[in-house]
């Protein structure tokens, strides 16, 4: 009898697992194949199109935009808009590091993975009903404030708008699978089928995110259609559009990050509400756990940013000089005192974690000279180009520039600045690893002479790269010289981790880790860190936005409504802060379930006491 | 100060490492470096 039930199995296990895969290859591939089915259908279309089947982008008046009870139709789409960002952000990043942690404990074997996974993927559950319920929200606000836009953009991603509408249907299946089977599918066979699900949620989430972009990176650069916006049927060209790929990139990296920071919040509000020391160990190692994957994504998000912000140059200059030279410029003054809070509280957290080994002494000496470093790189990159001042102040001052820190005002000077801040924080986390251990090679001190060359002749290089290309060559090379530095940045920090994998291989541990050992407020950096991100979010995502200027769809479409222009910094910062606070009471709302659903109460009696 | 065991060492890496960034540098900023990024 016992013979036949392990091939059954394995047969089960294959079949599953063919059917799991055959599921994500679709999804992966589906584009390609809609491509084709595109361009099989090219011709067809165009002839449509020549027949009259597709109209020129409407031209409106301010009467095409309904008033419905005197709401202000835009405020309220921005508003909405971004609050469905900020939570399809955050549940399509947790799946893809709860899928890895998942990974991770299977491999280690170490149940404390599984459940920190598990408890990571019950936080985003509610997060994904606000999510749809805001993106339903959203369309029904798109519809009733903007009829003409929505018809126009449905026309021509029809198809995709379907797809998206099943593949979501799909996530919701394969979320819920994958949430509510999670004790069920555990062990052996069972659990390969649970990562597999893991896996076509993963796939799923990232084509949904993938084809929104195609939307809103169209009404950026729009393809596919003539200069009169009638569209010739080719739907792959419209999607694939010149800034897609630099938004799908800096999306997915970016929505990790904040996906680790809004949990890192989750850990450290468990952390400070816990009542016993072994609550307080597990969420402060949720906590060091969410920072960690918060960082991982943070390290590289300056350069999918800057990617980004290249492309929009080079698909469009004025779009471009708008962006960082124009209106929108004292915004990214405002970005980089963000992402240096980012920064520095991502290492505040770190050093303070230091405290969980007894080792970490020997380090902490350091931790002085690593903030006046990150302070200086902090204060460079928000050091603006071009003052604001009065008619008294710039007479004093000679014009609008400050004669000494006006060099810094120019991106040479932040691409260095931010380089080395990445450098630093990339020092912390490694003293954060050496703080419990002890190298045993023989060849530790020239290892660690290794270590401190490569790090000083990598910093050399970048602020070599920095002040002779940005400030004695052409421009060309001032944009150039980022790219070296970039590639100096990574260089260093694989460098830096595979020498300190040799020096401390079979090392020995000062002692335990004791988890728990840390301050309360460095758990007021992880809210930090996810306040920070989400207003950052929301600042930079109104400048990406608003760069359209009067266009609904550049060049295409203008805006004719009464909101058609660029509202003061002020009064924008103030909408996206309403918005960032409206999010964040909903986040603690999403806590506060995901706190309640653990609570429990035996009653007495039922009613009937 | 240990000459043998940390100050050499770090002499030599730097050397090597100032060498090999120094490089790097100008393989990607020469002008086939530049139009391989940004040529469209």
């Amino acid at each position: 009898m016992n013979g036949p039930r392990p091939i059954l199995k394995t047969g089960l296990a294959l079949t599953i697992l063919g059917l799991g895969l055959a599921v994500v290859a679709l999804v992966l591939t589906g584009f390609g194949q809609f491509s084709a089915f595109a361009a099989e259908h090219a011709g067809a279309a165009g002839e449509a199109a020549a027949a009259g089947l597709y109209g020129p982008a409407p031209k409106l008046t301010a009467a095409d935009y309904p008033a419905i009870a005197g709401v202000n139709g835009r405020i309220v789409v921005w508003i909405v808009a971004q609050l469905h960002l900020w939570f399809a952000a955050f549940v399509l990043a947790v799946p893809i590091f709860v899928f890895i942690i998942e990974v991770i404990g299977m491999r280690t074997r170490d149940k404390r993975y599984d459940d920190m996974a598990y408890e990571f993927i019950k936080v985003s559950i509610t997060a994904y009903s606000l999510t749809a319920v805001l993106g339903g929200f959203l369309v029904f606000a798109l519809i009733l404030f903007y009829p003409h836009l929505f018809t126009y953009l449905s026309t021509i991603f029809s198809e995709s708008m379907f797809y998206y509408a099943l593949l979501f249907f799909a996530e919701s299946a394969a979320l819920y699978i994958y949430y509510y089977g999670w004790h069920w599918l555990q062990g052996g066979f069972k659990k390969w089928v649970h990562l597999t699900l893991g896996l076509v949620l993963n796939a799923v989430g990232t084509t949904l995110m993938l084809l929104a972009n195609a939307w809103l990176t169209f009404m950026m650069s729009p393809a596919g259609v003539d200069a009169a916006g009638v569209f010739g049927g080719d739907a792959w060209a419209a999607i694939h559009n010149f800034l897609w790929n630099p938004i799908n990139i800096h999306r997915f990296v970016a929505n990790i990050a904040y996906g680790g920071s809004i949990v890192g919040a989750y850990a450290a509000f468990k952390f400070l509400t816990a009542t016993g020391r072994q609550e307080r160990a597990h969420y402060d190692w949720m906590g060091y756990n969410a920072n960690f994957i918060a960082i991982c994504a943070l390290l590289p998000l300056p350069f999918a940013g800057y990617y980004l912000a290249a492309e929009i140059y080079a698909y469009s200059q004025q779009m471009g000089i708008t962006l960082m030279g124009g209106i929108f410029a004292w915004l990214f003054i405002i970005q980089a005192v963000l992402i240096g809070t980012l920064f520095l509280s991502a290492n505040y957290y770190l050093w303070c974690g230091m405290g969980r080994s007894d080792g970490a002494k020997r380090y902490t000496k350091y931790i002085k000279y690593i903030a006046i470093v990150l302070v200086g790189a902090f204060l460079v990159w928000f050091t603006p180009h071009t003052l604001v001042l009065t008619n008294e102040e710039l007479k004093a001052l000679g014009g609008p520039h400050h004669k000494i820190l006006g060099p810094l005002g120019i991106m040479p000077a932040k691409n260095t600045a931010v380089n080395v801040m990445i450098i630093f924080t990339a020092i912390s986390f490694m003293f954060y690893r050496r703080a419990n251990k002890i190298a045993t090679v023989p060849w530790v001190k020239a290892g660690n002479a290794i270590q401190v060359a490569l790090y000083t002749a990598g910093i050399a290089n970048i602020v070599f790269l920095g002040i002779y290309h940005g400030y004695f060559t052409n421009t060309v090379y001032k944009v150039a010289a980022s790219i070296p530095q970039v590639l100096t940045t990574l260089v260093v920090i694989a460098g830096s981790i595979t020498l300190d994998s040799f020096i401390y291989r079979g090392s020995k541990e000062v002692g335990s880790l004791q988890w728990g050992r840390i301050p309360e407020r460095a758990q007021y950096a992880l809210f930090l860190l996810a306040v920070a991100f989400t207003w950052l979010m929301g600042l930079m995502g109104y400048i990406r936005s608003g760069i359209r200027q009067h266009w609904h769809v550049v060049d295409i479409m203008r805006d004719a409504s009464p909101d058609a222009f660029t509202p003061t910094l002020g009064y924008a910062a103030n909408v996206v802060s309403v918005a960032a606070i409206i999010f964040m009471a909903m986040v603690i709302f999403v806590f506060w379930i995901a706190q309640v659903s653990s609570n429990k109460t035996l009653p007495a009696g039922y009613w009937k006491e | 100060m240990d000459t043998k065991g940390y100050v050499r060492p770090f002499a030599a890496a730097l050397v090597v490492f100032v060498a090999a960034f120094l490089l790097l540098d100008t393989l990607i900023m020469n002008m086939q470096g530049l139009s391989l990024i940004f040529d469209k």
